[in-house]
């Protein structure tokens, strides 16, 4: 029986001529696998003994398919709760079922290169003789994607079962902090899908380790992971016939609560205003950035933090950790000239007359600014722990968020919102170019 | 003897002390409104007045902060999806599938309301929606291509195609070409004539005085005023002179 959601979706697809989005990102990590070699695949430089290759597998397998799980996470919330037909349908009928299936159906086509990318960034193991290996790593991450892809919807859609629940109220306010209490479920959601499929690829991935050192039935293990997406698929259809619709009021609430803290916080804000000076298209960034897009450099900056953990250390490859973590930051918060891009209008940039230069220049300015914030306090703890030490990793973090921010911004004039496709494999290759290069200068 | 008197119709709307607060605004207070079968109503207000929230808690998109609404008998905080099939709805600011045709749009919205959401929409229907909302040219072309006023007549059309028995339009005749409504005005008073109840939120009064049966006027999240629309001059003088 046709599925009219589906239908409207390859109508859509057929019109907008996407084009092959996956190429970019495969082609980026078949260039970063010789460069994260030495970072994920560390292991092959010691002896080959089978139980090195296992035990290194088995890392790298978790740490892969964990990332891979975080991903789909997202994007299935994404897709599901704040994606692109909620507003289209929020006055329609819905069948909640076959909309699902629809979403779900898209989120796989447009998601399915993730798994890929991993298989393409740790090739080095199968092009060292591992194969074996490999192909369990490989098959370790393929479950961990369709695990997330199918627990993913299921916790969403129980997120606002969770929230309109009465009797979860007061737990809901014990682990809300300053959010709304409706937005608690849903803020956690993606958490328990991680911790979900986590438990199954960790499973699957200590199988894997184990049937590489002889024990046979540990190939077994890999099933689970996709079992445990099943199950997750099967109970997100009874699910969506009772929370797709209603999770719209529940955002509507959420947002709402939103904007009356923002209205509150107006005059305490800190846009680094300042610095704009003359220059408007700065200045417009600055806002633009700030008021729109201030998860990005405050997701980055936690990630800093933990940069600067890694760098309050004594051990000599504290350097190269701090690169590691404050460069994934770095390229992270680089992106948000494509997401201000998104955000200005190219018909608003044609009214006022607004020349592309400058808007250049200011979007990457911001990314620039809002990168030390990631690298300034891992650089610092460095700074403390080791004194002189800094300046490689200070030159390296730098120069990656001024190669990424520019990056960004000139693809972003570009190709507008559509050019983040873009710039997501070239921060990936310029982070891993950073870390090989931090790596090939660490002591030994 | 005598019969007894007919009961009255069912009702279609039944809006019971409505409230919401944003924080310590109040945007909608105690609002109480009934809408019967074959009814238009206009609901009218300044701007800020509370009117799209009042109709965004009617089409279950907004949970009210207390009272309730009753679509068809149906209460629409605890069943939004039961409810939605009830309802033809145009928000304020309508989304599209920006990269669907209006004809592809209006097939699919056809077809999700239809008995079996699988099978094609009769296409006579599709066609007399767009006439309905003057899209008859430009009905093959994109809609990412259209005027913010054809975004509004693709809304209309979707939700008029599949003759719901209660239509909520908001603003719904902002940006329209005066031909094109007239047209949807006299399309709305045709389906009121055939037992469907409307909605309507708009500030040119002239509109309603034509083809409305009551005017409820909204000021500061209240209803000042419920006339019928006999009466819209007093609605007018309200709106120039509020209380």
């Amino acid at each position: 029986m046709p599925n009219p959601y589906a239908q409207v979706h390859r109508r859509i697809r057929a019109h907008q001529r996407p084009g092959p989005t996956w190429i970019l990102p495969v082609v980026a990590a078949g260039l970063a696998a010789p460069l994260a070699r030495p970072v994920l695949l560390g292991f092959l430089d010691g002896p080959a003994a089978p139980e090195t290759i296992a035990a290194g597998t088995d890392a790298v397998a978790f740490r892969l398919g964990a990332l891979v799980a975080s991903a789909m996470a997202l994007h299935t919330y994404t897709d599901l709760v704040r994606g692109p037909d909620r507003e289209v349908l929020d006055v329609h009928p819905v069948q909640a079922r076959p909309l699902l299936r629809a979403i779900a159906a898209r989120t796989a086509r447009q998601r399915w290169y993730l798994p890929l990318m991993a298989a393409v960034l740790v090739s080095p193991l199968a092009l060292a003789g591992h194969v074996q290996a490999w192909l369990g790593l490989v098959a370790v991450v393929v479950g961990a994607w369709l695990c997330s892809l199918g627990v993913g919807f299921s916790v969403h859609l129980g997120a606002v079962w969770v929230a309109f629940s009465p009797g979860l109220a007061r737990v809901l306010d014990l682990l809300r902090g300053d959010n709304p209490r409706m937005q608690a479920a849903l803020i956690y959601a993606p958490g328990v899908v991680l911790a979900v499929a986590g438990v199954a690829l960790g499973v699957a991935s200590a199988g894997v380790s184990a049937a590489l050192q002889g024990w046979a039935p540990g190939w077994a293990f890999l099933a689970l992971p996709p079992l445990v997406g099943l199950a997750g698929a099967l109970v997100a259809g009874p699910l969506a016939d009772g929370f797709y619709v209603r999770a719209s009021a529940l955002l509507a609430e959420i947002d709402a609560a939103w904007a009356g803290v923002d209205e509150g916080e107006e005059e305490r804000r800190v846009y680094l205003e300042w610095l704009a000076g003359d220059r408007p298209e700065l200045l417009r960034a600055l806002r633009q950035g700030w008021r729109r897009l201030r998860s990005w450099p405050m997701g980055a900056w936690g990630l800093g933090l933990l940069g600067a953990m890694a760098g309050w250390s004594a051990d000599p490859g504290a350097a190269s950790q701090v690169v590691l973590v404050a460069g994934a930051a770095t390229v992270l918060v680089a992106a948000v000239p494509t997401r201000l891009a998104e955000g200005d209008p190219a018909w608003l940039d044609q009214a006022l007359g607004v020349r592309a230069g400058p808007v250049v220049h200011a979007r990457a300015a911001v990314a620039f600014l809002y990168a030390q914030g990631a690298i300034l306090p891992a650089l610092l703890a460095l700074l403390i722990r080791q004194g002189g030490a800094i300046l490689r990793p200070l030159l390296l973090l730098e120069l990656l968020a001024l190669v990424a921010a520019f990056a960004a911004a000139l693809i972003a004039r570009r190709l507008r919102g559509r050019g983040a496709w873009a710039y997501a494999p070239l921060g990936v290759l310029a982070w891993a170019g950073a870390a090989f290069l931090s790596l090939a200068g660490a002591p030994p | 003897m005598s019969s007894p008197p007919p009961p009255p119709p069912p009702l279609s709307v039944e809006v019971t002390d409505l409230r919401k607060e944003y924080g310590k605004v109040v945007a909608v207070d105690r609002v109480s409104f009934q809408l019967r079968p074959g009814e238009l109503v206009g609901l009218v207000g300044p701007n800020g007045a509370g009117k799209s929230t009042t109709f965004k808690m009617l089409s279950g998109q907004l949970l009210p902060t207390a009272g309730s609404v009753r679509v068809m008998g149906v209460d629409v905080a605890r069943d939004p999806a039961g409810a939605r099939r009830h309802l033809g709805i145009v928000p304020e600011h309508p989304k599209l599938y920006e990269y669907l045709s209006a004809r592809e749009m209006i097939t699919f919205a056809a077809q999700i309301r239809g008995t079996d959401p699988s099978a094609p929409p009769d296409p006579a229907r599709i066609d007399e929606a767009l006439r309905i909302a003057g899209l008859g040219e430009d009905a093959d072309r994109l809609i990412h291509e259209y005027s913010q006023g054809m975004h509004r007549k693709t809304a209309l059309a979707c939700a008029l195609v599949a003759e719901p028995p209660v239509l909520l339009l908001d603003e719904a005749l902002n940006g329209l070409d005066p031909p094109s409504a007239e047209r949807v005005v006299d399309a709305l008073a045709e389906r009121c004539r055939r037992g469907a109840t409307v909605l309507l939120s708009t500030h040119v009064l002239d509109t309603l005085g034509r083809v409305a049966d009551r005017v409820v006027l909204i000021q500061k999240g209240r209803v000042a005023a419920d006339l019928p629309a006999s009466e819209l001059e007093q609605v007018r003088a309200m709106l120039k002179d509020p209380p």
